[in-house]
């Protein structure tokens, strides 16, 4: 189990290091002249130099990509042009919104979606699955800022449950900030549900067919019985990658849910500093997501671990 | 086979109007009508018209070409580099070019379509181009992975073995015998990233990485109209009914293509 | 304690069982023997009401007395694993992975005793001692894939009996196993059934292990059984025609004699087949997997060679090799006197001299190609290739040779039988008139029936054409009665080699001898 988690530990790393390589060059190398480019093109010359010297820009490609590392490692995401804030600072605000969102989507997600691919694979064929698989057709071909428009039509507008956007911050308390979110999750959520839901059923269906579930039945599990004693834990792994590759859809996704909510989350910042050609504020924040969507997939191969024993050999 | 013509049906008809919008739309989109504003649907303008007077359906139509275009050249870039990549993974498995590849695919799964958008964008500004560079980029690793993992089973079959006993190089067994079989696959898999691919680029419009003004596109479209959604919500139904009918369209007829091209492929996923 | 009557299941109209009647007595094994697809699985599985969705099933099903074919679903649940416990063919698929082998055999317990889980998992320790997996040295913690394929068998055994049921259903359950693994769990059951009284319904399409197995034998063909009866009479006065076939093709013939064999076609020496070992870490230099371990041997030609071993044991890597498909480690080989590097690659005339017939008759041919584009594959090779109407008589006089029809080249393969993908790889194989024919297992995926026609044709064939052939297989009564000299492979060495008659006769080492001992012979009268 140790060496299984340290192997995953090292590619992890191996991927963070590539891709902050990759990172760092599609910002800082590959528009020639950074600062040029951040200050447009009616910049006087020695405001060019002043913030290229700011950038450390006179330093070749190879000691900045290190300079930067260390300082990302260190928490210093360097400062933003155009805020003049520690971009630290700027993330760890924003990303206390972001998260929670993302989690939020997640937990309901999952809650949705395991029932009815548990209930659409006990039901085959009948009128429960065919319904909620229908369902679920429809769900996946809705993009989720449109529903996310919808639902503040509805709720927000007509019913006037819940605000249409805007966050009132943590300080208030854990309900309104909760309810602040409670839109763009449900949004989020929804369409990554269906997938889910349709992974759980066929995952299940496929296990269903296997060897030991015939060997579950000869002993005289009833149908039920089998489907969550023996078929669940089994389906589990199909629906764990994709469950993990949700994590980063939703962070993806909630960029774009947080426009339509107003939420000053990580989306927001981001589409500000592209358009104010921020690109520090740029690096750090997609360096943050992809971070994350690895850490995951590190999480995602740990916890297979602890459902299939076959991984476990030590 | 219902699936397939109901999935076909939607698909053509919005084909043909993104065809059609290249020769005529019912009115010009670029021409700004001002009096003429937030109209309801009606006898003259069939699904009402903009806050700048434009004629929904009109822009809906051209909306279908940009969209349309997006995703399959995004397929196309997907198909055209992945297949071959995951080919080539596949013939020298467990070799360095089969770990190099296959590293790199999971590689670029750790930055999800948006977040490639958003770092091209952020160096070379938006534009439908870069979207479809973006879409195209994610779907790479998706149809290598698959081009890879079936192509190795394949590999393992007894035909293959036989070819090659007949003397057959990689290459070769790799184009007349691996390829052949994979072409169902492919196909259903292209069907699924291009509809996902419809998503993408209605996600990247909406926040303005996508094709830029004043080419309808639409996710703008949608983006446009949330500020007015408690007046006029005709403009955000329609470009999002446009959105889910070709999805799901699009999905529903990858379904059938599936029950139908090969029966072999339908529990997996 | 079993009685059966007139059960019969249909899939979609379409009959798939037809008026299946028989009885078990009590502490009685009754054998169900037939060829695969004749219906021996769907009965056990319709006589526990487990069909698949779809099936449907009329008929009387008793068991002591309790009619189980008007059960409720519930008390059917009660009936199985309790009062009838079912051994499947495949061990290792038929154990859930992500559970401990002790949850599972106690899960039974817990099921149909309802004792709690401490008492349970006592007494599924018994159990699994019952079956020789004493906990000292298998602790229920252990999870089926750190088991063998035999012990695995043992757990689902220990499974199929905890509760100790009236009635056993062992569906194939040594099918999967290597021949002494087989004998160790033929043992197994036989002491269970001498210990608890248990009334069994044992499935194979196995002759021999039909005759040191049960008391009385029902035959079994297209969903129909053709004949009941004991099984001393039946296997040795058949009544119906296709219990005589099954009879006649499982009897071995007589052992060919050795015939003196021309210059060397295959030369190997000490042949050395390695795999890179699994890396357990990015610095890890594990051992090299040896999968063929310094063979050496010579096929003459026109010689008929045998190689026999377990799966494993490395002689589908030899084969690879032999062929030029694998790399070698190590050794040297000739073919026709010219050597072959090490990178496997060889000269097209070379390649042409050798071809192969593999196990899988569907499985070896693309599907999507017609069959003159299949048999023509091997025109690779040739230097001057026919084309045209020249290409189309060498396909039609290839198939004409394996007794197809000339109009067959433009059909899929999948329009074709079993039996005739058979003659459609021989065509294949043929073609370029090679010097040597390897059949890789070659008729091990055939009905018995089918079996008996093809070995003659590749007989004929190799007598019209002087053919050299190495038969691969398994199973050693394949090999005997077409082979002059057979080899014996174990972890990839070859432990005995000789006349064919006398390796069988006079088995020098002890793994031919535990080959020998254990497969059950099947003798006839």
């Amino acid at each position: 189990m140790l060496r299984y988690a340290f192997s995953r530990l090292l590619a992890l790393s191996v991927s963070l290091c590539v891709a902050s390589v990759i990172i760092f060059a599609a910002i800082e190398i590959v528009p020639g002249d950074p600062a040029a480019y951040m200050l447009g093109l009616n910049a006087a010359p020695d405001t060019v130099a002043a913030l290229r010297a700011e950038l450390g820009l006179d330093q070749g490609a190879v000691a900045r990509y290190f300079t930067w590392v260390t300082g990302v490692l260190q928490g210093d995401f360097g400062t933003s042009y155009t805020y003049r804030t520690p971009v630290g600072e700027m993330i760890g605000e924003r990303l206390w919104i972001s998260l929670p969102l993302a989690m939020f989507a997640l937990t309901l997600s999952t809650a949705i979606a395991v029932p009815v691919g548990l209930w659409a694979a006990a039901t085959r064929g009948r009128a429960p699955d065919l319904g909620s698989m229908g369902a679920t057709q429809l769900g996946v071909a809705v993009p989720n800022f449109w529903f996310a428009m919808i639902l503040v039509t509805i709720f927000a507008i007509h019913l006037r449950w819940f605000s249409a956007g805007g966050f009132p911050g943590w300080d208030g308390g854990l309900l309104p900030g909760l309810k602040a979110l409670t839109l763009p999750a449900i949004a989020l959520a929804l369409p990554q549900a269906s997938i889910l839901a349709r992974v759980m059923r066929s995952a299940l269906i496929d296990t269903l067919g296997e060897g030991y579930i015939r060997t579950a039945r000869a002993k005289g599990l009833t149908r039920g019985q089998v489907l969550w004693r023996h078929a669940f834990r089994n389906a589990l792994i199909p629906v764990l990658t994709i469950l993990g590759l949700q994590f980063s859809f939703l962070l993806a996704g909630g960029i774009i849910i947080e426009n339509v909510f107003f939420l000053p989350g990580l989306g927001r910042l981001i589409f500000q500093a592209i358009a104010q050609r921020d690109l520090i504020v740029v690096e750090s924040v997609v360096m943050l997501l992809v971070f994350s969507v690895i850490l995951v997939t590190f999480l995602v191969d740990i916890a297979y671990a602890a459902v299939d024993p076959r991984l476990r050999r030590s | 086979m219902g699936k397939l013509l109901l999935g076909g049906a939607l698909i053509v008809v919005f084909a043909a109007a993104a065809l059609l919008s290249l020769i005529w739309t019912p009115y010009d989109v670029t021409a700004l009508e001002i009096p003429e504003r937030l109209q309801r649907p009606g006898l003259s303008h069939w699904l009402g018209t903009d806050h700048f007077g434009r004629d929904i359906l009109s822009m809906i139509m051209v909306g279908a070409r940009v969209s349309l275009a997006v995703a399959l050249v995004a397929v196309g870039i997907g198909l055209g580099l992945g297949v071959p990549l995951g080919l080539l993974a596949a013939a020298r498995a467990g070799g360095l070019v089969d770990e190099v590849v296959m590293r790199s695919a999971d590689l670029v799964f750790a930055f999800p379509a948006l977040l490639i958008a958003i770092l091209i964008t952020a160096v070379f500004g938006p534009s439908a181009f870069n979207a479809i560079l973006a879409i195209g980029i994610f779907n790479v690793p998706v149809f290598a992975r698959l081009t890879r993992g079936a192509a190795l089973s394949l590999w393992q079959r007894e035909f293959v073995m036989a070819a090659r006993v007949a003397g057959k190089g990689a290459f070769r067994i790799s184009v007349e015998h691996i390829l052949p079989n994979l072409a169902n696959l492919l196909i259903v898999q292209g069907t699924i990233q291009f509809s996902l691919g419809i998503l993408a680029e209605a996600g990247l419009s909406y926040v303005g990485l996508g094709a830029q003004p004043p080419t309808p596109s639409w996710g703008r479209m949608l983006a446009e109209s949330q500020t007015m959604i408690a007046i006029a919500p005709h403009l955000a139904l329609f470009p999002g009914l446009a959105i889910v009918l070709t999805v799901l369209g699009l999905n529903v007829m990858g379904d059938g293509l599936r029950d139908r091209l090969d029966p072999q492929l339908r529990p997996r996923r | 304690m079993l009685a059966v009557r007139d059960l019969s299941v249909s899939l979609a109209g379409r009959p798939v069982l037809t008026g299946i009647d028989f009885t078990i007595a009590p502490g009685e094994i009754l054998g169900l023997i037939g060829e695969s697809g004749s219906g021996k699985s769907m009965t056990a599985l319709a006589l526990l009401r487990l069909l698949p969705e779809g099936f449907a099933q009329t008929g009387r099903v008793t068991l002591q007395n309790q009619a189980l074919h008007a059960q409720s679903e519930r008390a059917m649940c009660r009936v199985r694993g309790n009062r009838v416990g079912m051994i499947f063919q495949e061990p290792m698929t038929a154990l859930n992975p992500l559970q401990s082998i002790g949850r599972q055999v106690a899960e039974t317990l817990r099921l149909h005793r309802g004792q709690t889980t401490r008492a349970a998992r006592a007494e599924a320790a018994a159990v699994l001692a019952r079956v020789g997996l004493p906990a000292g040295d298998f602790p229920l913690t252990l999870y089926p894939h750190q088991l063998s394929g035999g012990q695995r068998q043992r757990v689902g055994i220990a499974i199929a009996i905890a509760c100790r049921p009236d009635l056993l259903i062992a569906d194939e359950p040594t099918t999967a196993l290597d021949v002494s693994t087989e004998a160790e769990i033929l043992d197994l059951i036989r002491r269970l059934v001498a210990e608890d009284g248990l009334s069994v319904l044992f499935i194979t399409h196995d002759l021999a292990v039909t005759s040191t197995m049960a008391d009385r034998v029902a035959v079994m063909q297209a969903g129909r059984i053709v004949e009941t009866g004991p099984v001393s009479r039946v296997l040795r006065a058949p009544q119906h025609s296709y219990t005589q076939a099954l009879l006649d093709a499982a009897r071995p013939g007589a052992a060919m004699k050795a015939a003196p064999t021309g210059d060397a076609l295959i030369a190997v020496e000490r042949l050395r087949r390695t795999y890179p070992g699994r890396r357990r870490h990015l610095f890890d230099r594990p051992p090299p997997l040896v999968a063929v371990d310094g063979v050496s041997f010579t096929l003459g030609k026109g010689e008929r060679l045998g190689l026999v071993g377990a799966s494993g044991s490395g002689k589908s890597t030899l084969t690879r090799a032999l062929l030029g498909l694998e790399p070698r480690q190590g050794g040297t080989l000739c073919i026709d006197g010219t050597p072959v590097p090490a990178s496997g690659a060889m000269p097209r005339a070379l390649r042409a001299k050798i071809q192969v017939v593999f196990q899988d008759p569907s499985g070896s041919f693309n599907p999507r190609h017609k069959v003159a584009r299949l048999i023509a594959e091997p025109f690779h090779l040739h230097p001057a290739p026919p084309k045209g109407p020249a290409r189309a008589r060498a396909v039609a006089t290839a198939l004409e040779a394996v007794g197809l029809r000339a109009g067959d080249a433009d059909r899929y393969i999948h329009e074709f039988s079993g039996g005739q993908r058979q003659r459609i790889a021989r065509a294949r194989a043929l073609i370029l008139r090679p010097a040597a024919l390897l059949l890789d297992e070659a008729v091990s995926a055939l009905d018995v029936s089918v079996r008996g026609h093809i070995l003659g044709l590749i007989d004929a064939l190799a007598r019209e054409h002087g053919l050299a052939l190495l038969f691969i297989s398994h199973a050693l009564h394949v090999v005997r009665s077409v082979t002059s000299r057979v080899m014996v492979m174990s972890a990839g060495r070859i432990v005995e080699e000789g006349p064919t008659a006398e390796v069988l006769t006079r088995p020098q080492h002890a793994y031919t001898r535990a080959l020998l001992a254990a497969a059950p012979r099947f003798e006839g009268p």
